[in-house]
């Protein structure tokens, strides 16, 4: 049984901190990764730069993806994701500070499958992890993939 | 007894032959002058007439061929003898007329009169009479009565001159007299009317003249009439005055007895100097008139702007001209206006671009607030959590308490950046009109509120069917603030009634939300829709100060007011206008 790895795409420390006890307070358990920056989550992503050659085994079955990132924006990154064959359905929830409208309608244009503000409120944030968790990983059934099968 | 005649008896003899032989000479003259024809001698047998042949011939042959119907006649009027002509014009033979009476060619009554003529004027007489003819016809007749003298007879001649053709023509006389006359009279009274009609037409002309004269003087545009002076070869060389009304005449600064007579371009050389003459000749010789603005040299005329129109009328032309130097002037002052504006909105277009940069900096900025902000809080907000969670046994209750309150802050300071976004946004967004159901909203709304705390008794009173004009998400937020205001400021009692309406405040249509709860002092109704302003403490009723004013921006987006009624303890009435459907 292959790893169900959660992508975190996120530049802020202490919200990669609280992120991940949140979804251990929400017992989500699965491999969180963390990407610094969009030009990272893309190499990750596509194996390449520091990552080459390991894309097959490290593809997430979940991508959180902040908007605001160094080098590489999220909104690019997430352009890019559905222009390549390899992670086009892959499931990207978008997890952001900002409510602008513009970044929202922008997000779902690009093919973000969710969309989700983290909220201020630290027990408001463990229950939309344990909730995002929940139905990203248990209750949505993925696309198939090309090699696994 | 011959020989005892005596002298005397001799002597008287004597005279007695001397008158005989007188009378023979006498006799022998007249046969000789032709004056007797006949001549009647007394006999044994009484008195004999002897015609002299040769009188008697002649005067017979002239009854015969005379023109004239003849006749004689005895007393009585038998016809003794008649000429053929006579016969003809009683349409008889001559045979049957002679021995027959007048009187058969008579009516009665003419018949009267002719016998009269013959009895009283001792058949000497002349007068017109109508003779029947045989056939029944009337002929006109003149008849000459004469006795015989000297013939012993005691009858008349008669000459009877036939007038049909007289009459003919003077019946064809009378009528063209008739005819003449009349036509006379006909001509005489349409040559009367022609008159009169003249003369009323002449009266009407120089009325019309007048008329014009004074409108002619009364008009503020100047008027001229001129004529073409022409050279021996045809060629206009100038023209002359023929007429000018008031205007024309205070325009050139002459009185018209002066000015009429005088050449245009001798009078007012710019005439020639700027052209207008070579235009005048051209609109006389082509027919198209000229309408035109143009400046007039300084000094030349009373205006430095007119405005003609140049017609051509007969051997010269007519001209209107209107002093519009004041229009012009305003035009240019208009000019300088307009480009006075001009200017002004290409500063006013650079102060929006600067406002523009302005606006998306501020944008940006909201954009930093919402997402770098935010940040940190959930920072302190998640790890104050993670130390109450994890480090709960190491901090005494004063400890944890501190940390709760470092949490509420920082939520508190997530709400306030969230409101001010919100304020921030309904500045920025921009109007979608279109028909608003506010009742309908409102009821949605206080659906909300009341499933957030089921336990709370309000009755909520909506008047249904409210429609405007708006942007409904924005109408939405407004009533959100006011709604939710009423129910936060209604919870201290129970129960409570809240109330969404319209009403008439001035003559315009506003709509109120109305509450039974704390109310305010009306001292800071100034303050209430003020960012951040708030009237009661925090510990009575949460809130970051930012609804009213987001209100009061939404409402002011729309084109209308807002205003708060309220007094403590007795609740409060927010209104609110939106512009006329109507008028939008």
């Amino acid at each position: 049984m292959r790893k169900r790895i959660i992508l975190l795409v996120e530049d802020n420390l202490d919200d990669v901190a609280l992120t991940q006890r949140a979804f251990k307070k929400g017992n989500v358990l699965n491999e969180l990764i963390v990407a610094p920056d969009g030009a990272e989550a893309l190499d990750y992503l596509f194996g390449t730069g520091k990552y080459a050659g390991q894309r097959d085994e490290r593809i997430p079955e979940l991508i959180l993806l902040d908007l605001k990132l160094p080098k590489i924006d999220g909104l690019e990154v997430l352009r890019r994701l559905r222009a390549d064959e390899g992670t086009r359905l892959l499931p990207v929830v978008v997890l952001t500070s900002s409510k602008e409208d513009q970044d929202i309608v922008d997000s779902y244009k690009f093919g973000a499958n969710s969309y989700i503000r983290k909220p201020v409120d630290f027990n408001q944030f463990v229950e939309a992890a344990k909730n995002l968790g929940l139905y990203w990983l248990v209750l949505n059934e993925p696309a198939p993939r090309k090699k696994e099968s | 007894m011959d020989k005892s005649k005596t002298k005397q008896q001799l002597l008287l003899d004597i005279e007695e032959l001397q008158t005989c032989l007188n009378e023979a000479e006498e006799t022998l003259r007249a046969i000789r002058s032709g004056e007797a024809d006949a001549l009647i001698v007394p006999g044994p047998k009484g008195e004999q007439v002897y015609t002299l042949q040769g009188a008697d011939r002649s005067y017979r042959i002239l009854l015969q061929t005379m023109g004239e119907g003849a006749a004689v006649l005895d007393t009585d009027g038998t016809i003794l003898y008649c000429n053929q002509r006579l016969a003809d014009m009683l349409k008889a033979p001559l045979e049957k007329v002679t021995d027959s009476s007048i009187k058969d060619y008579f009516s009665p009554a003419a018949w009267q009169r002719f016998r009269g003529l013959l009895k009283e004027g001792n058949g000497v007489g002349r007068s017109e009479f109508d003779l029947h003819t045989l056939e029944g016809n009337h002929v006109p007749t003149l008849l000459s009565l004469g006795s015989l003298p000297g013939t012993g007879m005691p009858g008349f001649c008669l000459i009877a001159a036939d007038l049909t053709e007289q009459k003919r023509v003077e019946e064809a006389l009378r009528i063209a007299h008739a005819e003449l006359e009349e036509r006379v009279k006909e001509r005489t009274k349409e040559l009367r009317k022609e008159i009169e009609d003249r003369e009323r037409a002449e009266e009407r002309l120089r009325e019309s003249e007048a008329r014009f004269r004074v409108a002619a003087d009364g008009s503020l545009d100047a008027f001229f009439i001129l004529r073409s002076v022409r050279d021996r070869t045809g060629r206009i060389t100038d023209f002359e005055f023929v007429e000018l009304n008031a205007r024309a005449e205070r325009l050139i600064a002459m009185p018209k007895e002066k000015a009429i007579g005088q050449k245009l371009c001798e009078l007012i050389p710019i005439n020639r100097a700027d052209g207008f003459f070579d235009k005048y000749v051209r609109v006389v010789e082509t027919g198209e008139l000229l309408d035109e603005e143009c400046p007039i040299a300084p000094g030349q005329i009373q205006a430095s702007w007119i405005r003609h129109q140049v017609i051509p009328l007969a051997d010269g032309v007519a001209i209107t001209s209107r002093d519009i130097t004041a229009r012009k002037g305003a035009e240019e002052k208009i000019k300088e206006l307009n480009e006075d504006l001009r200017k002004r909105a290409i500063e006013v277009e650079a102060f929006n671009r600067q406002l523009e940069a302005v606006n998306k900096e501020l944008e940006s900025f909201s954009y930093s607030v919402s997402h770098d902000l935010r940040a940190p809080l959930r920072g302190i907000d998640g790890f104050s959590q993670a130390l109450l969670e994890d480090y709960s046994e190491k901090l005494d209750e004063s400890g944890r308490d501190f940390l709760q309150r470092i949490r509420a802050s920082t939520q508190r300071m997530g709400q306030l950046i969230d409101d001010m976004l919100n304020l921030s946004r309904v500045t920025r967004s921009e109007m979608r009109r279109e028909g608003v159901d506010l009742s309908a909203l409102a009821d949605r709304i206080v659906k909300d509120l009341q499933e957030k705390q089921p336990e709370r008794q309000v009755e909520f009173l909506i008047a249904p069917g409210l429609m405007t004009d708006g942007d409904a998400q924005l109408l939405k937020v407004a009533l959100e603030n006011l709604l939710g205001n009423a129910w936060k400021f209604t919870g201290k009692h129970s129960p409570a009634r809240i109330e969404f309406g319209a009403t008439k405040v001035q003559g315009k249509l506003a709509y109120f939300v109305r509450d039974d709860g704390t109310g305010f002092d009306m001292t800071y109704a100034g303050k209430l829709f003020i960012p951040f302003q708030r009237l009661h403490p925090l510990t009575d009723f949460p809130g970051t100060g930012i609804g009213l004013a987001t209100v009061r921006r939404i409402i002011q987006k729309h084109g209308g007011g807002v205003w708060a009624e309220g007094k403590v303890g007795k609740g409060a009435t927010f209104y609110f206008t939106l512009p006329d459907k109507g008028k939008e």
